[in-house]
């Protein structure tokens, strides 16, 4: 498998962080697989939905950076070297997966420096691993900022409503336009019925991957913050793994 | 003299003083592959943030017939315990440099891209930090010290005006490369007095953190006159 890049984005409250840790979870499961999954989402809810934790984050390697930088005398190959150790250093493992986690920067207000470190982040690791699993900020923000131009495929995730399918097509206008050759593909979350997967295709002309139904079993990891390592193979889990098999891990 | 001789010759006298095992430079390199290492992979770490860890790089003036060489301080990789050990790394390379500074530059670039298939190396170039993950899969391949200098050995050799290489592992212990740190320390002033005087030749020196490093290395002197003249002319 060449090294693959894989963005989960959509609009806020859709479900794509619970999108990001069952595919996570599969990416677990396939043991010849090295995978690197980044949560971020300044709100850090992958790491809470998978129950790891790295021991840094990327708004502490920013600030270690920066102090190395203030030593003087780094050129860029020295400071790709110096990132590449903060890096390691601040990445949790679970098994064959890594975890970095973007956190917030001190300051209160503006992500670009953060954003813009892990842009370089992704730089940097992506191409080590197998597979990067990426679970983005919601809405268009870091797509609109560029932070995911190395990113092969974008899984727009959406629920059934007008407003989440709304923000999909947004987002993979905004991505034809500045990452052209990310592939940009919806899966529909919390799905009920063929009645809802038929309206929601009248709105959308993005191509659907795969269609995930409403599940007790996520309601419940979800509502006591159970970590989705230990998902059962309850429907939406098999929805999902069929749907990443087909579309992302031939 | 050499900018670099002095640190160059204390870490003759440490090799000889501390009687490390001469291995073998002209083992076949280990191959040059993948090296993201995950600890589940992990068969041995050394110089893991928190243990002891160093690395430097000296280059010098060849001497008559200077060959390539490695010495192990310590035990080799199969006997060493599993999990985390100190770890020191201390690269000499021997050639005909006509700038200290691309020298310095031509040396760093071919030790990052040493990259070993089975082995992860990161660099912290400005505090001298190394920090290696060796797989289970490298070290039952048969990945040791002679492997791992002859690869060091092949990349420095493979740079124009490099004659030969000298590689040191240390793995006998925090105290035996805290024995090393003093040199790094002169080393890192030298080269961070160097690394300013190209990237700021307008610093004020009597201001400048490096003032006595250049005070009491003529080198680091005649380097500032050559490149003030070359820069008025």
């Amino acid at each position: 498998m060449s090294p693959k890049v894989i963005a989960i984005c959509g609009k806020g409250g859709v479900g794509k962080t619970t999108v990001s840790a069952m595919t996570a979870q599969a990416l677990s499961r396939r043991k010849d697989t090295q995978a690197l999954v980044v949560d971020a989402d300044p709100a850090g809810g992958l790491a809470l939905a998978l129950g790891v934790k790295s021991p840094k984050t990327l708004a502490d390697v920013r600030d270690e950076i920066i102090d190395e930088v203030k030593t003087g005398g780094m050129d860029k190959k020295d400071l790709a070297m110096a990132l590449d150790y903060r890096l390691m250093d601040a990445a949790g493992e679970r098994g064959n997966l890594a975890f970095l986690s973007i956190g917030r920067p001190e300051e209160s207000g503006c992500y670009c420096s953060v954003n813009s470190l892990l842009r370089e982040a992704l730089d940097a690791m992506a191409g080590q691993f197998d597979v990067t699993l990426i679970d983005a900020e919601a809405g268009i923000e870091q797509v609109n900022r560029n932070v995911m131009s190395i990113v092969d495929e974008i899984i727009v995730v959406s629920d059934v409503s007008v407003k989440g399918l709304k923000v999909a097509d947004l987002i993979a206008n905004v991505a034809s336009r500045l990452i052209p050759h990310a592939k940009v593909k919806l899966l529909l979350n919390r799905v009920r019925d063929e009645a809802e997967i038929k309206q929601a295709m009248t709105q959308t002309k993005l191509p659907v991957i795969g269609c995930l139904p409403e599940d007790d079993a996520i309601r419940r990891f979800d509502a006591h913050a159970l970590s989705f390592f230990n998902l059962p193979d309850c429907p939406a889990a098999k929805a999902l793994l069929e749907a990443l098999k087909k579309h992302l891990f031939q | 003299m050499g900018l670099l001789d002095q640190p160059v010759a204390e870490v003759e006298s440490f090799l000889k003083n501390k009687e490390a095992a001469e291995i073998d430079a002209g083992a076949v390199a280990w191959p040059g592959g993948f090296d993201m290492v995950l600890k589940e992979d992990t068969a041995l770490e050394l110089g893991a943030p928190g243990d002891g860890s160093l690395f430097m790089v000296h280059w010098t003036k060849a001497r008559a017939n200077q060959n390539h060489a490695a010495y192990l301080l310590g035990p080799e990789l199969k006997d060493l315990p599993a999990g985390q050990n100190p770890f020191a790394l201390a690269a000499t390379v021997y050639g005909n440099f006509n700038d200290d500074y691309d020298a310095y530059r031509m040396l760093m670039d071919a030790l990052y891209e040493t990259k070993l298939d089975g082995v992860s190396v990161r660099l912290v170039p400005t505090r001298g930090g190394i920090w290696c993950r060796i797989s289970r899969r490298a070290l039952e391949g048969g990945f040791s010290f002679d492997r791992w200098a002859a690869a060091l050995i092949e990349n420095f050799s493979a740079r124009d005006s490099v004659i030969a290489a000298r590689i040191l592992f240390v793995t006998s212990g925090y105290k035996d490369i805290a024995g090393l740190f003093p040199i790094a320390k002169q080393t890192g002033s030298i080269i961070g007095a160097m690394k300013k005087m190209v990237e700021d030749m307008d610093c004020d020196c009597a201001s400048c953190e490096y003032e006595q490093v250049c005070k009491g290395l003529d080198e680091l002197k005649i380097m500032r006159r050559r490149m003030a003249k070359e820069r008025n002319a």
